[in-house]
């Protein structure tokens, strides 16, 4: 080889090197820390979660299984192939990843860009689904994964990964691999359950692609049906719950249990919603339709037209329930 | 009789946006009477199947608007939404279009069919309209002799993770 055109290897190497080798900022910090924050421990491992060896192309079907398995669904990676992999990409789209589970009755989160957060679900018992680019932006080698431990003192990562039950990775080698695939993180959970750290407007996108995509009602048995609502019911009261500042949490428990015939507790929770919220049209329609259907007229009233004074997109609504109230008080 | 509020779901998906976001769908059980009083009493029987009707128009033009008149959850979620991602909406294409995609890509009519069913617009939409370019978890390496050493180097620099024996 000659010196000129090794010279240009090098250069091209190095230019590669310094493209590709983005800092590892999250990793730098859990680590260099003196000591870890208070409540992570420095180590942490869910053994107990079951280990597929992917097969060719099908991390995807495999690292779904693992995290189902790990959320007491009873599925193998076989049975998945045919649900998440796309022969023509030979691969799984993250897409679809989201969408299966919902299938199982599981509801699924994406986690915040958070390698700490990473680590506290882990530490809460929940293995992370992950995504990972192995090898560069114009290069990519697209990967799933489960995180399932840690250790800060050897400072690594501990995953289900491809053909390895514990593969060790070096958490800053993880970070900058799971950087290159947009921080992808993913909580397969059952409905009633939420991540440490999330948002409301992230959780309730979780819940309401959750319900959409359940099965309606005649393609169940009656207990399955019974089921799916009450995991419903139980995903939207325990996000009411946990910010009840929400307006869109409130109305969405509000008015499943209303859906569900349950007058009284529906016009408890549009009351919730209204403390928060004095003038929060919505919740003073819903909540006059269902005094009306009490037979509290007078209260229905009040709250009808203090809606179609608040006005809003919703407006003819309101005008109609105030219609009805109103034949309602003169028949 | 019995009358139920059921979503239906493709119909719901389209609608919802727009109108109340549920439809009434009315069964009536009138299969009361035995078959031999059937046969002896098939006028009265014609009759009464006649004013039950009647009941049930009456009842349900009276019952409909009032039963409609909440404000639905996904109404709400929509009015939270902005311009952009309503756009998206409304250019949504139909499930049937995602689903011949995925077909066209190898996925069995069926399994594409329920596939679909799961998926919210949104996401329906950056399928349909990114299906080649989005990434697909493969796990499979598949590289080329020459770039073999580059990334084995990059992998010994910690920068990639092709080769986790290294």
């Amino acid at each position: 080889m000659r010196p000129a055109s090794f010279r240009h290897l090098t250069l091209a190497f190095l230019f590669l090197l310094m493209t590709g080798c983005a800092a590892a900022p999250q990793s730098a910090a859990l680590l260099q820390q003196t000591l870890p924050p208070a409540d992570l421990h420095a180590t942490a491992l869910l053994d107990s979660v079951p280990f597929y060896p992917q097969e060719d192309y099908q991390c995807g079907p495999a690292a779904l299984a693992t995290v189902l398995q790990a959320s007491r669904i009873s599925v193998t990676p076989d049975s998945l192939v045919s649900q998440v992999y796309v022969p023509a990409r030979q691969g799984t789209l993250q897409i679809e990843m989201l969408a299966a589970p919902r299938r199982y009755g599981r509801v699924t989160h994406v986690l915040p860009p958070d390698l700490e957060g990473v680590l506290r679900e882990v530490q809460g018992g929940r293995p992370v689904l992950v995504m990972q680019n192995l090898g560069l932006d114009w290069y990519p080698q697209w990967h799933y994964a489960v995180v399932v431990g840690y250790d800060l003192n050897a400072g690594e990562l501990i995953l289900r990964s491809g053909l390895i039950r514990d593969y060790r990775l070096a958490l800053p080698v993880f970070e900058r691999t799971w950087q290159r695939a947009g921080h992808w993180a993913v909580l397969v959970l059952p409905p009633g359950e939420m991540p440490l750290h999330t948002s409301s407007q992230s959780y309730f996108d979780a819940v309401s692609a959750f319900v959409s995509a359940q099965s309606s009602a005649e393609e169940l048995s009656a207990s399955a049906h019974t089921d799916q609502l009450a995991g419903i019911g139980e995903a939207w009261r325990v996000g009411a719950q946990r910010w009840p500042e929400s307006q869109l949490l409130g109305m969405a428990y509000g008015n499943h249990v209303y859906g569900q015939g349950a007058l009284a507790l529906a016009a408890e929770v549009y009351q919730q919603v209204l403390a928060a919220h004095p003038d929060y049209a919505a919740a003073h329609n819903n909540l006059a339709q269902v005094l009306l259907e009490q037979g509290r007229l007078e209260a229905a009233e009040t709250h009808a037209r203090r809606a179609v004074e608040l006005g809003g997109e919703f407006a003819e609504t309101y005008r109609r329930t105030l219609q009805a109230v109103e034949s309602a008080r003169t028949r | 009789m019995c009358i139920f509020i059921r979503r239906n779901r493709s119909q719901f998906r389209f609608n919802t946006l727009l109108e109340s976001g549920v439809t009434i769908r009315i069964t009536h059980n009138v299969d009361y009477m035995t078959q031999e009083s059937r046969m002896k009493k098939n006028s009265f029987f014609r009759k009464s199947l006649t004013s039950l009707l009647l009941t049930v128009f009456t009842l349900l033009s009276v019952q409909t608007p009032a039963m409609a008149d909440i404000v639905s959850t996904d109404q709400l979620a929509y009015e939270q939404q902005t311009q952009t991602q309503r756009d998206a909406v409304k250019n949504f294409l139909s499930r049937d279009d995602v689903v011949a995609q995925l077909v066209e890509r190898g996925v069995d009519v069926a399994d594409a069919q329920q596939r679909v069913d799961s998926l919210t617009s949104a996401e329906l939409n950056a399928l349909s309209e990114k299906i080649d370019l989005l990434p697909a978890g493969e796990g499979g390496v598949g590289l080329v002799i020459g770039i073999i050493v580059v990334f084995m180097l990059l992998d010994i620099a910690g920068v990639t993770d092709i080769f986790p024996a290294i």
